[in-house]
């Protein structure tokens, strides 16, 4: 062995390795990427938030106890009830549910890390910062007040003037940015960074979930990230997109907000059952009963998700044709969910099973979350869903839903990997009796609100009057609320105790069979000393002799080679080693970055558009800085990775994760731009004041320049990569040109060929889709001057072609996406015109 | 075929089949809209059907036909496939799949047969 440091000792092994992986002390903290680190961060400010959102639900119960309350005035109350929705929603449940993928899937599939440490620590920043953004808004009184789905027009800015929609729109677009970042890196990593043997048929079932989670909110957020992004333009700049004065419509909104808010239902709910599923057998004393069919079923529930947004909206005037799909879904999705339960049942009913402590939380998921299941089956029937709509009996179902559905799971996990993650035990006591106070405290408060819903109450009011005989309901349920409270101070007193006090743990205390328990407890840092060859399902596994086998250098990359953080790549279907993937070490970088893109939206916020414009490049450039270290410096061929097996690093593979990782990007970028294309034609088809009185006039000549150019930059960027090992500068500079060239010409033609964008909705979408096929040019051109600093630079060659493998890809979508583009607005002017004004 | 289009198509084809239903979701609803928008409910052919209702049940059979025949499909290419456990289990995945979601083309677009479209 030339190249590898030969560590012969396993404590030797193991020293080696924490002093690649492990992430610094001190002020170096802030540059951890460690998923473990990270993972566990994600988790405690989830739980932070959660606390936060949990006191205001508490002000909400306070105010509404009793009749004619004084408690809060009205505008209070809606900041607090805006506020509670929204965190539970985007900085609870999603990065909750994040964290406990980032921490448990790479031990999960037997790799060190995730394939991209800087991306996650990235994401957990702009997480952080987006969260503090919304909170520290709260605390000066300028909190979102629209409700958690900001309907317009209450959004819109003659409804709300100051910045507290604002804030919304671009706190949680911040924040959406590192979900969609985590999406990529979980979809991308549970396909390529896995354990040598471990096909698809034999992963854990945690990762057939997070996968299809993954591409579900790489498909469901763009909606949201393109409503709050035309939401903020109107409100900023007053282009018209949802002011059915101008053309615009408020239903525009509703569609895609609720395109992105019913699938976030299930994008909740599949992670916590995944743990389920994961932990459920441990104590059931078997493998999991139906993995074909929860694969089946999983899948299934993601596209059936897509199909439902509508039933948010029954009450709009929607045709009846069109109701009758969106209640079909809703009811055909409870399929699925029964198939998962069942599963479990089943696996419980054929093991011989111990009703330990997380099992407490599973009986309390199936009961209140079955209860929420057949109240939303009754709200997808349309006559019922009439008389219920926007009633507390709507709260008291996505309660039921999402607490049963998400929450009572999430802790149960919790208390199963609470050992894995402290190397302590937990003890049942006061976890029952924190467990039973939740229960009765929730079923209390929540059962009561579908009778207040009944009996009429609307959401959002923030007093009623006495004769309306709510009153007696309204106490009830915030007693219960309280009692509830008191149960998750319990568990969080507990957590922290037992953390401090309870005896350490032995290693896989639940005898799992899965392989994050095949190491030792606190995990190190590199999770495994060498990782193992998978022979069979991943849940059939034996940790114990596993642990001892790897611990001693029996297994893959049981050395140390030249500093470097190395982990396996697979090919994604059977798992068969393919490539050496050299991981990036700690970094301040994605930090800097983040807090570069934080004064984007801060100067937003605060309307320095200008100043907010000249950060783009500030974050472009952080970006590109990343890649510094990045890639090799010569062709280094296949290297050993132990057992007597050799494999190519990742630069000089086909198939390496990035190359995945910029798929997945390109593929939320681009329903965000069929949703902008089919929100302009919906406007078309709904909303009134159509046509304008002025078509905007693009000509013939410019907008055929622009197709050229896009497929010229195209073109070039394909020749640059069979053109990879002779220093292909001429067709990366004609790539750049034609992309500048393209970018110019878009913005000139918006400019100058839509006129009173202010004026009318058409106007104002078809200066949109040029101006984001423009920025998608600028962008294209520094792709395109980045291969050929890195051909510079000599980290490309024949073989390492990845770097313009990947730029490829951009400029194969800028050029699909301009066709597409500019003959869509042909048409939807070609139609706005056929129509007498 | 390189290595990443092979695996590419292997799981592409766990998707088909709801991939299916939800193209056919896109269609029909898409074709609704413009339909109203354009009034081709006023339109009558065949005495009292109505263009729109015509379109979107000829779109109904079309997804159905493409259901059914891709389930087919899936079906045949796992008999004359030879496969070890791991295709086995995505042959499964996607037969099981493709058949769920022709069942759910049948269920959720059953509206256009009787159903005011506007």
């Amino acid at each position: 062995m030339t190249d590898a440091h030969l560590t012969t000792s396993p404590i030797k092994l193991h020293k080696d390795l924490t002093a690649i992986w492990g992430s610094g002390t001190g002020i170096e903290r802030l540059a951890a990427v460690n998923h473990s680190v990270l993972g566990k961060r994600f988790i405690i400010t989830a739980f932070v938030f959660f606390a936060i959102g949990g006191g205001l639900g508490m002000l909400i119960r306070t105010q509404l106890a009793t009749s004619g309350s004084v408690f809060m005035d009205e505008g209070l109350y809606a900041q607090i009830f805006t506020m509670h929705g929204t965190i539970m929603m985007f900085l609870f449940a999603i990065p909750l549910f994040e964290g406990f993928a980032i921490y448990l899937l790479p031990k999960l599939v037997g790799a060190r890390d995730f394939a991209f440490p800087r991306l996650t620590a990235y994401s957990y920043w702009c997480y952080l910062f987006g969260g503090t953004m919304l909170i520290v808004g709260l605390l000066a009184g300028v909190a979102p007040d629209s409700g958690w789905f900001m309907y317009t027009p209450l959004s819109s800015r003659t409804y709300t003037p100051g910045i507290n929609a604002d804030l919304w729109l671009l706190g949680i677009t911040f924040v959406e940015i590192s979900a969609i970042c985590t999406a990529v890196e979980i979809a991308a990593s549970v396909l390529k960074v896995r354990a040598p043997g471990m096909s698809l048929d034999r992963m854990p079932i945690f990762a057939w979930y997070m996968l299809v989670v993954a591409v579900m909110m790489l498909i469901g957020f763009p909606p949201l990230i393109l409503g709050s992004i035309l939401l903020e333009v109107e409100r900023a700049f007053d282009l018209p997109f949802f002011d059915p004065a101008r053309g615009g419509d408020p239903l525009l909104w509703q569609h895609l907000f609720w395109l992105f808010g019913h699938p976030e239902v299930y994008i909740i709910f599949l992670p916590a059952a995944g743990l389920v599923s994961t932990f459920l057998p441990v104590f059931a004393g078997r493998p999991l009963v139906g993995y074909t069919a929860i694969v089946v079923a999983v899948i299934a529930m993601a596209f059936l998700s897509f199909g439902l947004w509508v039933h948010h909206m029954y009450a709009t005037g929607i045709p009846h044709l069109g109701l009758s799909f969106f209640a079909a879904a809703s009811v055909l999705v409870t399929i699925p969910t029964a198939v998962q339960i069942f599963s479990w049942l089943a696996t419980l009913a054929h093991g011989t099973p111990r009703f330990s402590l997380p099992m407490l939380y599973v009986f309390g998921m199936l009961f209140v979350f079955v209860i929420g299941g057949l109240t939303g089956v009754m709200l997808a029937i349309v006559p019922f869903n009439l008389q219920a709509h926007d009633t507390h009996f709507v709260v008291a179902h996505l309660h039921y839903v999402l607490i049963g559905g998400f929450v009572l799971p999430m802790i149960g996990a919790a208390y199963h990997w609470l050992p894995h993650v402290t190397g302590r035990l937990p003890s049942r006591y006061m976890s029952a009796i924190g467990f039973w106070t939740i229960f009765a405290g929730f079923n209390v408060t929540f059962l009561v609100m579908h009778l207040t819903g009944l009996r009429g109450m609307p959401r959002r009011i923030h007093t009623y009057i006495p004769e309306l005989g709510w009153e007696t309901l309204n106490l009830i349920s915030s007693l219960g609320s309280f009692v509830m409270t008191i149960g998750f101070a319990i568990v969080v007193i507990d957590l922290l105790l037992l953390m401090r006090f309870t005896p350490r743990s032995r290693r896989n205390p639940w005898s799992a069979a899965t392989l994050e328990w095949a190491m030792p407890i606190p995990p190190p840092s590199y999770n495994f000393a060498s990782l193992p060859r998978v022979d069979r399902r991943a849940d059939t596994l034996e940790p114990g002799p596993l642990a001892a086998e790897l611990a001693g250098g029996r297994g893959y990359l049981a050395f140390t080679r030249h500093g470097q953080m190395e982990t396996l790549g697979v090919e994604m279907i059977r798992g068969d080693v393919e490539q050496v993937i050299v991981l990036p070490r700690q970094t301040y970088r994605p930090l800097i970055t983040a807090m570069a893109t934080g004064a984007f939206f801060v100067l937003m916020l605060f309307k320095f558009y200008w100043w907010a414009l000249a950060t783009l490049p500030v974050v472009v450039v952080c970006f590109l800085y990343w890649t510094r270290d990045t890639g090799l410096s010569a062709d280094t061929g296949p290297v050993r990775i132990g057992r007597g097996e050799t494999a190519k690093y990742h630069s000089e593979c086909e198939d390496a994760p990035s190359w995945w990782a910029m798929a997945f990007t390109l593929a939320a970028n681009a329903t965000l731009y069929i949703s902008l294309l089919f929100g302009s034609l919906f406007l078309w088809v709904s909303a009134p004041n159509w046509p304008p009185p002025d078509l905007p006039n693009l000509g013939v000549l410019w907008p055929a320049a622009v197709a050229v150019a896009a497929l010229v930059a195209a073109a070039s960027g394909a020749r640059a990569v069979h053109m990879a090992g002779r220093h292909p500068y001429l067709p990366l500079g004609a790539c750049a040109a034609s992309h500048a060239v393209a970018a110019i010409l878009l913005v000139g033609i918006a400019i100058s060929g839509v006129p009173a964008m202010k004026a009318h909705a058409l106007s104002a979408v078809v200066f949109v889709i040029l101006i984001y096929l423009a920025s998608h040019h600028a962008l294209g051109a520094v792709f395109a001057l980045f291969g050929a600093a890195r051909v510079h630079s000599g980290k490309i060659s024949a073989i390492r072609t990845l770097d313009l493998r990947i730029g490829r890809q951009w400029h194969d979508y800028c050029a699909i996406a301009t066709l597409v583009g500019l003959g869509f607005i042909a048409v939807l002017i070609g139609l706005a015109g056929s129509e007498p004004a | 075929m390189n290595v990443r289009s092979k695996s590419a198509d292997g799981l592409l084809a766990v998707a088909a089949g709801f991939a299916a239903w939800a193209a056919v979701f896109v269609v029909i609803y898409g074709m609704q809209a413009v339909g109203c928008r354009l009034e081709w409910h006023q339109v009558e052919l065949l005495g009292s059907i109505s263009l729109q209702r015509l379109l979107q049940i000829s779109i109904y059979a079309l997804g159905l036909a493409l259901s059914f025949v891709l389930y087919r499909h899936l079906s045949s290419l796992r008999r004359r496939t030879p496969h070890d456990a791991t295709s086995g289990f995505l042959a499964r995945v996607s037969i099981y799949g493709a058949l769920a979601a022709f069942a759910a083309v049948a269920l959720s677009f059953a509206g256009v047969l009787w159903l005011s479209a506007c």
